[in-house]
Formats: structure tokens, sequence, C-alpha cells
């Protein structure tokens, strides 16, 4: 039934039907975060929009979302995002990188332009840069934040908490 | 019940013995008929000296100046009252001295020519004083017509007294319409700032100085500047009302190297972080691909890249050739390894005690790597409820730096050790601490919990003797 690939921890996830995918994940299963299980059971899929100027950076994160059973929309850019974001596409949550190609504060004007087009829409950051109070000052309320580079595990925990807000 | 007395029904006499302004009175002749205490006080003479003589004559002849004898011979008989005459005079008695008189003529009934009242004040102090403020303020306004910053002198309600040619020139004014306006009013209203008003408002009332108030605008012709602001108050003496010195320095270009700096750098670490990613990533999917063997293996690869990413911040950020600070930096690690504690193992508390100290960029990242592998080994091990706590503490002792990585959990049987497939791990432990020039100098592990400690020069002095790099 289906082809099993072992990925480590359990997460054969990319290769099985997502309902079959709902029954392998629980508590027991080795070194899987108990959050996650509790995601699988509530079948979470969400529709993010992956934001990233460098392209193997992206398919990176694109593919573990999308193991996670979320559908992807991709952007390279601002204005790329902006034509999602004005369509009509259904759209839950966006993933940005914060410097996109020439824009030292990309991510943020986007960020601010997508909440006044979709208010419900949830938001994760992500930078290699430094943090500071005056870049912090940038973010949107209840928006989320990791920074680079982050590791499977750690952008999976960080998309859980932003779409379990 | 109170008994009033108006001062008009003084009898003269007592006030004029109480006034402390020299009076006397002369007749027609310039001949004095009376004179007060305090005349006598002040010329110090008497009436038997003064009665009956020529004014010109009294004393060793000190009132015969020519200002006085303009005064009562030529302006007195043509003028009722003359107010405010000033003499200076060399006076014999009493040395160098200004006189402020006041004289009237006064008449009783049927006089023709009557006698004449002179009031004399010793205003000598105040018109030095006076002197001297001038002396001062002629000095103030040289200085700062030579200085090339821009400056200008305020009065109490913030209009301009002077300005130097600097200001003048990026306001585009002149010394005239600059006298008396605002610094708020100049130009097109861009120092109406309300933060520099608000100061400037303050600084009079409170005693305060200001420095280093930034201010930036664009300016009619110079285009978009930095100043930093300083200010004082200036007060003189005998002088109430408090005047503010304002100095602009332009640090346009300053600023404009360290916006451009800081760009820099962001760019920089913007790609080394962008890189580090890639290898992160590039180690997913081979994880991704790998048997289930090798997955720790990988994963606990991904994370010592992310102990480096860690301490790139601190390097990128630290002052003095790139020293690192250690406590920081521990801090740093023990956030990412907390935030990363999920599900079973959240009952894991990491706390670090640390002085403070700094260690060279050199052995910074073994050193950082040697913590995560120590704390990371810890982690899976010592805690299989999930719950315990570990703590990464360094002290100076002595020339050393002692790092413990001590939690307290199940504890490390040297059997169950070898057999892990964490020996890797334990060897990259050796590897760290070689490279750091330090020895391990306990393990200890007793049924609750382990102890590792290890000891590392604060300075380490390269082979061949070079000279020692400072910690």
């Amino acid at each position: 039934m289906g082809e099993e690939r072992n990925l480590g921890h359990g997460r054969a996830l990319s290769v099985w039907p997502y309902s079959v995918r709902k029954k392998r994940f629980t508590a027991e299963t080795p070194g899987f975060p108990r959050e996650f299980v509790i995601t699988a059971e509530r079948a979470l899929m969400a529709a993010i929009l992956v934001v990233e100027d460098d392209v193997f950076i992206r398919e990176y994160a694109e593919a573990m979302i999308h193991d996670w059973g979320h559908e992807i929309l991709s952007a390279c850019d601002v204005p790329e995002a902006l034509v999602h974001l004005r369509s009509e596409a259904h759209i839950d949550a966006m993933f940005t990188d914060i410097y996109l190609k020439d824009e030292v504060h990309g991510g943020c004007d986007l960020a601010r332009q997508a909440i006044l087009l979709r208010p419900e829409l949830r938001i994760l950051y992500t930078t290699g840069n430094r943090v500071t109070d005056s870049l912090r000052a940038l973010f949107a309320t209840g928006t989320h934040f990791l920074s680079k580079p982050y590791t499977e595990d750690q952008l999976g925990l960080s998309v859980h908490n932003m779409l379990a807000a | 019940m109170s008994v009033k007395l108006p001062v008009a029904d003084i009898a003269a006499t007592e006030i004029v013995e109480t006034v402390p302004s020299a009076l006397i009175v002369l007749d027609r002749n310039l001949i004095i008929t009376s004179a007060n205490r305090a005349f006598y006080q002040t010329f110090r003479t008497n009436a038997q000296e003064t009665e009956g003589c020529l004014i010109y004559d009294l004393g060793n002849r000190q009132w015969d100046i020519p200002a006085l004898r303009t005064l009562l011979e030529s302006v007195i008989p043509h003028r009722a009252s003359v107010e405010g005459f000033e003499v200076e005079h060399d006076f014999p008695t009493i040395g160098r001295r200004t006189m402020l008189v006041n004289a009237r003529k006064i008449f009783r009934d049927g006089d023709h020519d009557g006698f004449i009242l002179l009031a004399i004040e010793d205003v000598s102090e105040e018109r030095a004083a006076r002197k001297e403020s001038v002396r001062n303020w002629l000095l103030t306004k040289s200085i700062v017509d030579t200085i090339r910053d821009p400056l200008v002198v305020l009065e109490n309600d913030m209009t301009i007294v002077t300005a130097s040619k600097a200001f003048l020139t990026i306001f585009g004014i002149t010394q005239a319409e600059a006298h008396g306006r605002r610094v708020s009013e100049l130009g097109q209203h861009q120092w109406d700032v309300p933060a520099l008003r608000n100061l400037m408002e303050k600084v009079l009332p409170e005693n305060k100085t200001i420095e280093n108030f930034e201010i930036e605008d664009d300016f009619p012709e110079l285009g978009r500047r930095v100043f930093n602001l300083n200010a004082r108050k200036i007060s003189q003496p005998g002088n109430n009302a408090h005047r503010m010195l304002l100095v602009f320095e332009d640090i346009t270009d300053r600023k404009q190297r360290e916006r451009d700096a800081q760009m820099l750098a962001n760019e920089v670490s913007h790609r080394i972080k962008n890189n580090l990613q890639i290898v992160v990533g590039l180690i997913a999917y081979e994880i991704k691909w790998s048997v289930a063997a090798s997955v720790p293996g990988l994963k606990a690869m991904q994370a010592r890249i992310g102990a480096i990413a860690d301490l790139y911040d601190l390097l990128s950020h630290s002052s003095r050739g790139g020293a690192v600070a250690v406590d920081a930096y521990l801090r740093e690690i023990a956030k990412s390894m907390s935030a990363g504690l999920l599900g079973i193992q959240s009952g894991i508390e990491i706390s670090v005690k640390a002085e403070a100290m700094e260690i060279d960029p050199d052995r910074a990242v073994p050193f950082g790597l040697l913590v995560n592998e120590l704390a990371t080994n810890a982690i899976k091990h010592a805690f299989p409820t999930g719950k315990g706590h570990l703590t990464l503490s360094v002290e100076k002792i002595g020339e050393e730096i002692e790092l413990i990585v001590a939690d307290d959990g199940i504890g490390i049987k040297d059997k169950i050790a070898a057999k892990l497939p964490e020996k890797r791990g334990s060897d990259y432990v050796a590897i760290f601490v070689r490279q750091l020039g330090g020895t391990i100098v306990k393990t200890s592990s007793e049924g609750n919990g382990t102890v590792i400690k290890i000891r590392l020069p604060l300075l380490l002095i390269p082979s061949g003797g070079a000279e020692p790099l400072a910690a």
C-alpha cells in the first residue's frame, strides 16, 4: 500500500495519501514531536505562500512544508508575492524572508501590505541578520519569527506555532 | 488696634537722615547750607567742615570737577531739575568713583533764586559691572565670529542675539535678519522640531546642558544634513537673564560612513547566513535519502552549523578586534537549545552561570562547538523522563577558564557510553578541547548526574613564541 521510505523519525509523509498519513503518527512513534502528532490528527492543512529570493533555500523550505501536507504558493520577491496576495487564491499563511533582492526590509513591507489585503493572514518572518529592537519594531503584531539557518525541525515548529495561533 | 503712620506724615528730617543717598543743599552762591548723614559718611567729612563752605572748596577740592561746574553753573540755572547726571572722578579720599547726581531747584516763599538740592549716589560698582559685562560680551562675539561651526547665542526667550557666519550660511540669512527671530522660525521651520524645542525649554529653567542631540533634515541649498547639537546656558555676573549658547556640528559625512558600514555588514551577514542555510538544506536532503542510522549524525551536523551561525552574530557585533563575549555566547546557545526542546523534552531546563569574559575569535568556534556538543549529549542521554536541569557555566580561575557542563540526570555508565553511536560525539569533545589548548579536568558521574569540567588557558600562546593573543 504505497511505497515506504525511511525518512528518519517516522516522517514517511510524502508517499502516503493524506488520510492514511493521519493514522500513522502517534505519540509512540519515536522522536516525533507530540505537537506534530496533534497537527496531523487535526488534519491542519494550510495554503502557505513562501517568499524567498534564494532559489535553493526556497525549494528546501517548500519541500519540507509540502511534506507536512500543506499547499504551497511560491514567490521570489515582493511584486510576485503581491500578485498571489491580490489574486482569488486561498492563502492561510505567508512565510517570508526579510531581506528580499535589493530591499533590506522587503519582507516587513510585504507583510504590512499583505495584512491590509488579507487581515486574517498569518505571518512567519525569517532572516539571517541579527534581530535588533529597531527591526523588531517593523514586525506586525501577532507574527512569528525564525532565524536562519533553520533545520527542518525548527521550521516545522515555527510553521506549526504560526498555524495554531 | 494698630496705629497707622503714612509716609507723608513722617518728619522730613527723619526721612532725610535715613535715606542712603547723600543729600546736600546749596544756596544760590553754591555755598553748602546743609547735608545729611549719608553725605558725611560717604565722603568722610562732617558738618563743621561742610556747612558754609563753597562746594568747590570742600575737603581738598574734590568737588572742583569741571563736570559738576557745568551742571551747577550752566545747566541748573536754566532747568528746574536734572536727573541722572553722571560724574566720574578720582576722589582724593575715596578713589575713582562714578557718582550719579540728581539736582533740583527748591524755592521757598519769597525766594527768587532758591536753593539747589543735590542727591548723590555712588554707582561705581554698577558701572564697573556693566563695563565688565560689555567687555565680556564683545569677547564672546569675537569668539562666535571666529568659530567655523554654526553657533548661535539665544536670549532667554529663544530669540537670536547673535550667530556665527556658518550659522547664517546654513539658513541663508544675514545677521540683521537673524537677530530677534526664533530659531524655529528660520528657514522653512525645519528647526521647529518638538523634541528640540522641548529640550531648549527645559535647559534654561532646569540648568541642564544638552550634549549630542542629533537632528536630521533637508536644508535649502545644503541638502540632507545630520547635525549634532550641544547647548549650554551662559550666565553673566550681575545679570539675571540667562542666555543660551547652541553649537551645531555637521556630522553628515560621519553618519553616512556609519550607515554605509552598517549596510555592508548587513549585506555580508545576509550572504553568510544564506550560505549556511544552503548547507543545512543540503544536509536535510541527505537526511531524507539516508538510512536511519545516519540520521542522528546528520542532524547533529545541522545543530553544529547552527552553533556556528549563532557565533557569527556575536563575532560581527563585537568590538576590539573580534574578541567574543563568552557569557553572551553561552546564553545564545542555551536559548537556541531550549527553543528546540519540544514535547517530551520540554521538561529540561538549561541555565547559564557565567561571569563576563572574552575569548579570542580563533578559539570562539571550537569553544562554541564544544559547549554545543556537551549540551547536546546531555540532552540526548541524561533525561529519559524528559525532565531535568542542565547547567552551563564558565569561571575565571587564575590564568584559566573553567567550563563546566553539569546535569542532574541519570549519569553515564562507561560501558554504555562506549556503545553509543554518540561515541563520535565524545571524540568531537576531545578534538575541540585539544584545539582550545585545554584539558578535561574531570568527568564525574554519580547516580544523580554528570559533571564535565574543562580547563582552557585564558591566553593562548601560539607555537613559535609569538606574542600571546589576549583573550
